[in-house]
């Protein structure tokens, strides 16, 4: 039929998935009997089988990729098991951290109110004690940055004039 | 015309095996960590075997295989049993190595006009091939000969040949696993074979086809 053409294209294009079959001994016997028949008379599927046979014992002549044995099970069940623990580490790990953050704030809080429950009223009278006194002295120190800042362009003037009476 | 391979019924020891798979991925999904382990031992070694064609190199196969095993491992809840456990493998197999392959940006074609003289030279020691059977015995020359005659091949046409006739996958298989049509895995397989003939032929001369320009031609 199409025997004057490369072998790529010479057997039949409705034949060759059957031709596939027939290689591989997957037809039944009627149908086999009907390729073989086809064969007889279509030189370039038969040219294509024979070629095709030709490939396919080279090919069963490779060798398969060896097992990679037993070392390559404990790696893949090793792996299993470390992804197992992280799984389960990363399901609780929010909770685990929610937990600490909780605890913390409840410790500290529970610290100031026993605190406040053994001191009483006193330690806040020494802290205001302890605070007044800075707060008095940056007001003092606030009124007289205010003093000094001049408050018209004759009060500049004459401040400059007394700083360099005062140089000399 | 019907090939038996799918039409008849499964051989009572495959029935057997594969109700005794159906029975280790249920202990393995209720977290029975030996039944999983018996699932890997069975399996590995075809994983291996499709890593290895799939990736057409033998560095990172081991790494991948584990990540197929482990992907497997945790997402072995979602899969219902409705396909066979092996196809549902082997496709995961395939999936993790388009990713590396995808990830890594590699470009596993290798085009015959690519080949040094020397590697065309030694390819026509193999031109026997137009004439059936005569050398194939010699093993190791074929093995080393081997990838360089399937390298005349598109990636693809190159793993299903190996896949089948070399790794024993059947092409129902191969089909379900690469998302092709059962016909279409045939009808690839038997023009694969054609184009090494052709190839060999144009290497000896014999076809008379132009060869393709080297790749000393092509590169100043």
């Amino acid at each position: 039929m199409n025997a004057e053409n490369d072998f790529a294209t010479c057997a039949c294009p409705e034949y060759e998935a059957v031709l596939e079959d027939y290689l591989s001994g997957a037809l039944e016997n009627g149908a086999s009997r009907k390729v073989a028949e086809h064969l007889k008379s279509c030189a370039g599927c038969s040219r294509a089988l024979e070629g095709a046979a030709a490939v396919s014992e080279m090919l069963r002549g490779a060798e398969r990729v060896p097992d990679p044995g037993p070392s390559f099970t404990h790696m893949v069940m090793a792996r299993v098991r470390t992804a197992e623990v992280e799984s389960r580490t990363s399901f609780w790990e929010p909770f685990v951290s929610l937990a600490w953050k909780f605890a913390t704030t409840a410790a500290l809080a529970l610290v100031v109110m026993l605190a406040y429950a053994t001191h009483g009223t006193s330690p806040t009278t020494n802290n205001t004690v302890a605070t007044a006194a800075p707060q008095g002295e940056m007001q003092q120190m606030l009124m007289a940055g205010q003093s000094m800042v001049p408050a018209t362009r004759s009060d500049l003037v004459r401040m400059v004039t007394e700083a360099d009476d005062a140089q000399q | 015309m019907a090939a038996t391979a799918s039409a008849m019924p499964l051989p009572l020891g495959a029935r057997e095996k594969g109700q005794e798979e159906r029975a280790l991925v249920q202990r393995a999904q209720k977290g029975d960590e030996r039944a999983f382990e018996q699932l890997v031992r069975q399996h590995q070694q075809r994983v291996f075997g499709l890593v290895a064609r799939v990736l057409h190199r033998q560095d990172d196969v081991e790494d991948i295989a584990q990540q197929v095993f482990l992907k497997v491992y945790l997402s072995l809840n979602r899969f219902d049993q409705r396909a066979a456990f092996s196809t549902w493998l082997y496709k995961i197999a395939v999936n993790e190595c388009w990713d590396h392959l995808r990830k890594k940006k590699v470009r596993p074609l290798l085009y015959e006009s690519d080949l040094s003289e020397e590697q065309v030279s030694q390819l026509d020691g193999i031109a026997a091939l137009g004439r059936p059977t005569e050398g194939l015995d010699e093993h190791a020359e074929t093995k080393d000969t081997l990838e360089r005659v399937l390298e005349v091949l598109p990636e693809q046409d190159r793993q299903l040949l190996l896949l089948k006739e070399v790794e024993g996958f059947s092409v129902q298989e191969l089909a379900e696993i690469l998302g092709l049509n059962v016909n279409t895995v045939k009808v690839r397989l038997f023009r694969a074979r054609g184009r090494i003939i052709e190839a060999q032929k144009r290497r000896s001369g014999l076809g008379g086809l132009r060869k393709g320009p080297s790749a000393t031609e092509r590169k100043p």
